[in-house]
């Protein structure tokens, strides 16, 4: 019993030294941003701030507004017409009679593993070629058809464990696959659908690599301002973590409020459902 | 269940099969550029054919294998110390009481929602040699140096491969802890038990099997994030000081936006891609015949 109790005690404290490892770059992040220049310059970063500084939020949300509202407008409408597309994709993958259903899986399943440099260059002159680089669609199209692979997986992966039994009721009555599709299937769908829309929200508000290359004067994305921010208040700590909390918030809100679905998500993602 | 007649096939499947397929065809374009001598102005009726010729000059710059290397340490000190660190995460987890699990497990895993331009930002001013946070501390708790975490080209590496192992070990723990706590596990240690099989016999026939499996999917999902790295790095030191901590894919985008060299972007570009199939095909092949055996 006694060894128990210590060996116990010995696990709880070794987490709690691990936790500290990821609590502590947050907590120094938050204080930060919430301190004036002169507290700042005290050096005193684990201590709360004397009163919370919001104006640091001010000037960062008057600096990167235009790009929060952009990747705002980006990234719902990419998850939106993923969820769509995918959504239908999955379905047809997994209850249809196909003979290369597997191989097809295959090629879906590869994509969604695709690294972004295999296609940028290529993508890069496709946008330039269709004067779309720079603009809401140009942004939309790359980020629809990167996430078009995961955003299949997820739903098929779902409708793959549904029981049939429920759909073949429908037949019985007649109803044909988009009918049964929308009126019995989608309905039940919410869970693979939200774990879908957050894993490719936050994949498209967090991507760096297209949002630098086909982004950048029109159209502005939150990463690479966050970034950027490195260089424009250079020494200003207060500043740039105000910049990076706002440019993560979106992500975090999902994170805490549907954590579930953000897990469930990946976890398909991987294949390890 | 349903027949895949021509009309449903075009409403189900042809969107989303359209796009997979451009995302197919841009990646041939890539390859196929690679054996070209494409530039930036270079009109498509005088692209010629060169074979291997980029490659071969890429060979020969020192450049290019600074930036191989470094992704092979990143394969190294990214790939092994994120899947222990994870494995721990989640070992500790799964034995410590659930009240303070669920404080715990959503603590490691945030950093995985957060942006690589975020941590990228966040550990730079950590790392800051003049009022960074570590140094900071480290002068409080008596240590004189003023340690150079990013400006001295060795240790600069292996900072920022740390902020890596920072944000995704909670990726690699929520994997293995999937593994420890699925149902197929729990109900198969219930009828090893039941079936009077050991402590010793259990773990070693199967816990340890699952473990195996999930260890393979966090170690191929990781080397492919570091041989792809980017962003980290970009952000961080934008691949300096000198070339110390460039990466393939910050080579790559400095041949072709800031160089106009594509067809030797396309070259590294191909390696990457090259690299990642390697890992990639059998780990998704292995994965699709698994999981069509149990769905």
């Amino acid at each position: 019993m006694a060894k128990m109790m210590v060996n116990r005690a010995l696990i709880i404290s070794v987490l709690v030294l691990l936790s500290m490892l990821f609590l502590v770059p947050m907590y120094v992040m938050v204080v930060t941003s919430l301190k004036t220049p002169y507290e700042i310059s005290l050096a005193e970063y684990l201590s709360p701030p004397k009163f919370p500084y919001l104006s640091n939020y001010l000037k960062i949300l008057d600096k990167m507004g235009e790009a929060l509202i952009d990747t705002l407008i980006v990234s719902v409408s990419s998850t939106m017409i993923c969820i769509a597309i995918g959504t239908l994709a999955g379905y047809f993958l997994a209850r249809f009679n196909l003979r290369y259903s597997l191989h097809l899986s295959f090629i879906v399943m590869l994509a969604s593993f695709l690294p972004y440099q295999a296609i940028l260059i290529p993508l890069t002159m496709l946008e330039s070629w269709l004067f779309i680089t720079d603009t809401y669609l140009g942004l939309i199209f790359a980020y629809v058809m990167l996430n078009t692979p995961l955003s299949t997986l997820i739903p098929m992966v779902f409708f793959m464990t549904l029981p049939k039994e429920l759909e073949e009721i429908a037949i019985v009555d007649g109803c044909g696959p988009i009918h049964t599709f929308i009126k019995v299937v989608l309905p039940i769908s919410k869970p693979a659908l939200a774990s879908t829309a957050i894993l490719v929200f936050t994949s498209v508000w967090n991507e760096f690599l297209i949002a630098l290359t086909l982004g950048g004067t029109r159209i502005r994305m939150v990463a690479p301002s966050v970034a950027e921010l490195k260089g424009a208040y250079a020494a200003f700590w207060n500043l740039q973590m105000a910049g990076a909390i706002i440019g993560s918030l979106p992500p975090l809100i999902f994170f805490i409020t549907a954590g579930k679905y953000f897990v469930k998500g990946l976890l398909v993602g991987t294949m390890r459902a | 269940m349903w027949k895949p007649q021509l009309k449903y096939t075009l409403f189900f499947f042809f969107p989303a099969f359209t796009l997979i397929l451009l995302l197919y065809v841009l990646t041939i374009w890539t390859v196929f550029m690679s054996f070209t001598n494409w530039k930036f102005g270079v009109r498509a009726t005088s692209l010629k054919f060169i074979g291997l010729e980029n490659y071969l000059e890429l060979f020969k710059y020192q450049r290019f294998w600074e930036s191989f290397k470094n992704n092979i340490i990143w394969l190294v000190f990214f790939v092994i110390p994120t899947a222990f660190l994870g494995l721990i995460l989640a070992y500790l987890l799964d034995i410590a009481p659930v009240k303070l699990e669920s404080i715990l497990r959503p603590l490691f895993l945030y950093p995985t929602a957060l942006s690589f331009a975020v941590t990228g930002v966040l550990w730079s001013w950590i790392y800051d040699p003049w009022d960074g946070v570590l140094n900071v501390v480290l002068f409080r708790l008596g240590f004189e140096a003023i340690i150079p975490w990013l400006d001295d080209p060795t240790l600069a590496k292996f900072s920022i491969i740390s902020a890596a192992v920072w944000q995704y070990s909670g990726f690699s723990m929520i994997i293995f802890l999937a593994a420890l706590r699925g149902g197929l596990l729990k109900s198969a240690i219930e009828a090893a038990k039941v079936d009077g099989a050991s402590s010793a016999q259990i773990l070693l026939h199967i816990i340890l099997p699952n473990i195996r499996n999930a260890m393979l999917v966090v170690i191929s999902l990781l080397t492919i994030f570091g041989l792809k790295i980017f962003d980290l790095v970009w952000v961080m030191t934008r691949g300096g000081p000198g070339y110390s901590t460039e990466v393939l894919a910050v080579y790559m985008y400095v041949l072709a936006f800031h160089q106009d060299l594509l067809a030797a972007s396309t070259a590294v570009a191909t390696i990457i891609f090259a690299l990642s199939s390697l890992i990639l095909i059998p780990y998704v092949h292995y994965s699709i015949k698994r999981w069509f055996k149990h769905g």
